[in-house]
């Protein structure tokens, strides 16, 4: 049955208005059950042994020892993982990021894994596993590693994107160059020009669940996988592929995920475990440490742009330029690719030009994390903004409404936008209390604006009728933030019965066809559309039970608020039929009643967003303290508002935290010196006050209520409103992110001994 | 493998003799010898509030309190909040005002929010931050979280319970 | 160019540009009058439409 995705708009009994998860019961008493929550009989503890030094050539490793401990049952490297990839680059960097291939690329990368009866066994036999290394020169910093002299990390790697083609290796595996129109002109026809340089530091997702899975492979080639991820069908692909597997055979079960935010789209430690119990031929359960999961997941870029903006002293800006360098760890990514569309995405530029290096470093293999690559992108380009502002003596918000992309607009990565929310979210910050909420001493108030796309991808769904007329709705898109709720209320809005008879599970990967990742805000943009066509075949089946019960034509059968009723001459003495009484005879009229639905939700719409950041600044420390914070954001159409806010408000305290606290800390010698919540500083419920949120609705053509989806965008604009309330505080810009106590006090001292 | 400490507690309510080692972590023994796995482990070093249970009455983080320190103590954990079936106010809270996205820190929340409403029942905004400041949360900002606990405590002032 | 669908256009291009070839098949989505499509090739392509070829984006 083909289905048609553009927007209707329709008066809403349940969408739109704020209902109880149906997992909350078992959040709240401790029985919903997560990745590390899992056991199977007779299952070993799996721990990994991993490299102590940021680049080194792995001699020799010596497992005899290890393995003949008592109580260890498997020990494996990477002969263990034979590599199955063929010309799959992206899939042999994943499978040697899971286990060095003879040289140790990051200091946690790992390097051996044992599986033995107990913790205690295990961690003894990890101490008896004898690995020799030779260490090598290494490079952390991503400016660093562009220069001729940086240690080059893979001798494969010859920059894309050049000519002409570089004749030597080097750790830039691209360069990106995208825009319109012609920024030298448009520099010449500017009044004011404004350049500036910004560094953003590396930052983790900072789920509290750590990563943490069950592996059961047996001899015949089946296995199963309980895991915490954020998209158990791909992570059954890619584990299948990396172990040579067939894919129906290997069950992956999606545990309750502990937070991922993008971290948890990828396979660190799930292969090795599926290894060491197809070695040890019985279960093994691996849970990382916190340790692990900073040193050796996978977190997002750090950072080093170069903005330059030119404006006629009306306010329209002529030209603009961004040169961004993003490092995405120890293989190569797209994430400056990715920066360089954001970059000007707001605005309606007509010349424009962003370019992207994306460079190695010796640090763990970059994961998205939630609006990969935009935040540190809008940090430069928004705090460049409100410069320009102070120096065509503007208000910031008015410069951007000024050169505010609207639907027509020509995007900086080449299509033509359609309806946009930018504009409005920016009107309603303007308009909005908290604009002119008075300001104390060492206060100060930053706006920011930013953009996340929202993707679509393969979806698959079943809608199954009980009997008793209460329904089954089986999604594959993992829950992170209460999607079950909103997918819920859709099947019940779509059927025209009530919420609490509709039961939302995610069902496991033998039990529906592929579903991609939850990632992209695509969770209830994707899940949604697909339940919302399978509770229409749903209804074109309980509407035939009713013909045939009445014995009347099926177009004469018409479904209305969770009834069958009988339309048409002559019909108008059948009582309706309901849901309940349809399927009560289900059995009778042809069997179980059902809907399903597979598709592939394209047309995502964009998420824009504008925030406001009131900030004080202590002088005396330099600390940063948000005193109020205001989100606006467009969700197209706000199923359950309340995890709607939900999301706005947890993007922007982890961009708070971003702006403010996070980062990797590298010594010299290449090693992380700070794994842990104690000295990477997220934030805390002391750290910040209330966060007001606005939501807009401005539908989105290509869903068919108009969804558009929202987890992302709040995540990007926190790091420049904090910077620019920062700067109208002090006076000082901060180019540096995180805008942390010592950095502040070193610019305000700087500040002070200049003036 | 070393050996084995018996360690005799009242957990929830209930008399209860687990076996452990003496370098085990009371989070590790709740979690895999008791089998309550509403203790949630983050972060293992006691920064992030995820295990956090009631020792004596005491909020603590497990994850820094030995097995065997629990000998002969009473423990609080979130799998014993609700009575008979029936929420702990500050659960129904929790759900009522969407004070939870992923969940895996809300059992914390819950054992540190009832230890703060156990001393003081009528906390101001600021008071109920700061107790709570030792939970970390990735999902909600927090916003939520205090809402449903100010929410909780004006409920439980108004019915006159404690 | 003809082509009406997007596979063709794919076809196309990877023919004329063999060293593409990859980069099509794994990396590439596709705009269409402003609307992004990554994944269902069979889309159609109306005539005289904007077409776009753009990274294929995934999300965090």
């Amino acid at each position: 049955m083909a289905h048609d995705n553009s927007y209707v708009d329709k008066k809403f009994n349940i969408v739109g208005t704020r209902f109880n998860r149906p997992d909350g019961i078992d959040k709240v008493t401790g029985k919903a059950r997560y990745g590390a929550d899992a056991s199977a009989p007779g299952q070993l503890v799996g721990k990994v042994l991993r490299s102590p030094h940021a680049h080194a050539q792995i001699l020799k490793i010596n497992t005899s020892k290890a393995e003949k401990l008592q109580g260890v049952k498997s020990v494996i490297t990477f002969e263990d993982l034979p590599d199955l990839t063929g010309a799959d680059q992206g899939m042999a960097d994943i499978l040697e990021n899971c286990m060095a291939r003879g040289r140790a690329l990051y200091d946690g990368h790992a390097v051996a894994a044992v599986a033995a009866i107990d913790e205690q066994t295990a961690a003894k036999a990890l101490k008896l596993i004898e690995v020799k290394y030779k260490k090598l020169p290494h490079v952390t910093d991503v400016d660093e590693a562009m220069l001729p002299t940086a240690p080059v990390i893979h001798d494969r790697i010859f920059t894309r994107g050049v000519e002409p083609k570089p004749t030597k290796p080097s750790n830039i595996s691209s360069r990106t160059e995208m825009g319109n129109g012609d920024v030298d002109a448009g520099f010449a026809a500017a009044d004011v020009i404004i350049e500036h340089s910004f560094k953003t530091e590396q930052t983790h997702q900072g789920y509290i669940e750590p990563h943490a899975c069950l592996a059961s492979v047996n001899p015949d080639g089946t296995a199963e996988l309980w895991v915490t991820t954020q998209g158990h069908f791909v992570f059954r692909n890619v584990c299948a592929g990396l172990l040579g597997l067939d894919i129906a055979k290997l069950k992956v079960t999606s545990s309750e995920i502990g937070g991922g935010f993008g971290g948890k789209t990828h396979v660190w430690v799930e292969p090795v475990a599926l290894a060491l119990s197809r070695k040890a031929n019985r279960p093994v359960k691996m849970v990382m440490s916190r340790d692990e999961v900073f040193r050796a997941t996978g977190p997002t870029s750090s950072t080093s742009i170069d903005v330059k903006l030119g404006a006629k002293k009306n306010g329209e800006i002529t030209a603009a330029v961004a040169e961004l360098r993003y490092q995405g760890g120890a293989f190569p990514g797209n994430w400056a690719m990715l920066a360089c569309m954001t970059a000007f995405a707001c605005y309606d530029i007509k010349n424009n030009k962003s370019i992207g290096w994306d460079v190695l470093v010796n640090r763990p293999k970059v994961a998205a994390y939630r609006a990969p690559s935009a935040p540190m992108a809008a940090f430069a380009v928004e705090s460049a903004m409100d410069m320009l502002a102070k120096e065509l003596r503007m208000k910031a918000i008015d410069l951007r409404l000024k050169n505010v992309a609207r639907e027509g607009t020509l995007a900086p990565y080449g299509p033509t936008y359609g309806p946009i929310g930018i504009e409005d979210t920016l009107k309603a910050v303007k308009a909005h209390p908290h604009m002119r909420a008075k300001l104390k001493p060492n206060q100060g108030r930053g706006v920011a604006c930013g953009f996340w796309f929202n993707i679509g991808g393969q979806t698959s769904t079943d809608l199954n009728i009980g009997v008793d007329g209460t329904v089954n709705l089986a999604v594959g898109t993992v829950d992170v933030g209460g999607s079950r709720s909103s997918l819920a209320m859709i099947a019940a809005e779509e059927l025209g019965i009530d919420y609490e008879n509709v039961k939302a599970n995610i069902a496991d990967t033998t039990s529906l066809g592929h579903n991609d990742m939850t990632e992209g805000s695509r969770g209830t943009f994707s899940s949604g559309m697909a339940t919302i066509y399978a509770a229409r075949e749903a209804i074109e089946v309980l509407k035939q039970r009713a013909a045939k019960t009445w014995g009347i034509p099926l177009e004469d059968v018409s479904w209305e608020e969770g009834h069958a009723v009988a339309t048409g001459k002559g019909h108008g003495n059948l009582p309706k039929l309901s849901l309940r009484e349809i399927a009560a005879k289900s059995g009778r009229t042809g069997g179980p009643i059902a809907g399903h639905n597979e598709v592939t939700a394209d047309g995502a719409g964009m998420g824009f967003a504008s925030h406001i950041c009131d900030v004080e600044v202590d002088p005396e420390t330099g600390r940063s303290t948000i005193v109020r914070y205001t989100v606006v954001q467009d969700a197209g159409k706000a199923i359950n508002p309340d995890y709607v806010e939900g999301q706005f408000q947890g993007g922007a305290t982890q961009g708070i935290g971003w702006a403010l606290n996070e980062e990797y800390i590298y010594g010299d010698d290449g090693r992380l010196q700070n794994p842990g919540f104690l000295d990477y500083r997220i934030p805390v419920c002391s750290d910040l006050p209330f966060i007001d949120t606005q939501i807009l609705e401005i539908p989105n053509p290509n869903h068919p209520y108009g969804v558009r989806g929202v987890g992302e965008t709040s995540i990007v604009p926190p790091l420049a409103a904090v910077g620019n309330a920062i700067a109208n505080a002090t006076g000082v810009r901060m180019g540096h992110a995180p805008m942390s106590p010592p950095r502040v006090l070193a610019a305000l001292d700087a500040l002070d001994n200049a003036g | 493998m070393s050996k084995s400490t018996l360690v005799s507690t009242t957990v929830n309510g209930d008399a209860v003799e687990f076996a452990c080692p003496t370098d085990e972590s009371l989070m590790t023994a709740l979690r895999d010898r008791v089998g309550l796995t509403g203790v949630k482990e983050g972060c293992g070093t006691g920064d992030c509030g995820a295990c956090s249970i009631s020792l004596d009455g005491r909020l603590v983080c497990s994850c820094i309190v030995l097995g065997v320190e629990a000998e002969g103590r009473t423990i609080e954990t979130v799998e014993g909040l609700s009575q008979n079936g029936v929420l702990h106010p500050l659960q129904q809270s929790f759900i009522d005002h969407a004070a939870l996205q992923c969940g895996i820190c809300t059992p914390g929340f819950l054992i540190a929010a009832k230890a703060l409403l156990d001393r003081n029942p009528n906390p101001n905004e600021s008071e109920i931050r700061y107790a709570l400041a030792g939970n970390l949360c990735r999902c909600t900002g927090y916003d939520k979280i205090v809402r449903a606990v100010q929410a909780t405590a004006k409920d439980m002032r108004k019915k006159g319970r404690s | 160019m003809q082509a009406e669908t997007i596979a063709q256009m794919m076809e196309y291009l990877a023919e004329k540009f063999p060293n593409l070839r990859d980069v099509l098949q794994t990396d590439v989505a596709v705009s269409i009058d402003g609307q992004i499509f990554r994944d269902d090739w069979t889309q159609t392509i109306p005539s005289g439409a904007e077409v776009y070829l753009i990274p294929r984006i995934e999300g965090g």
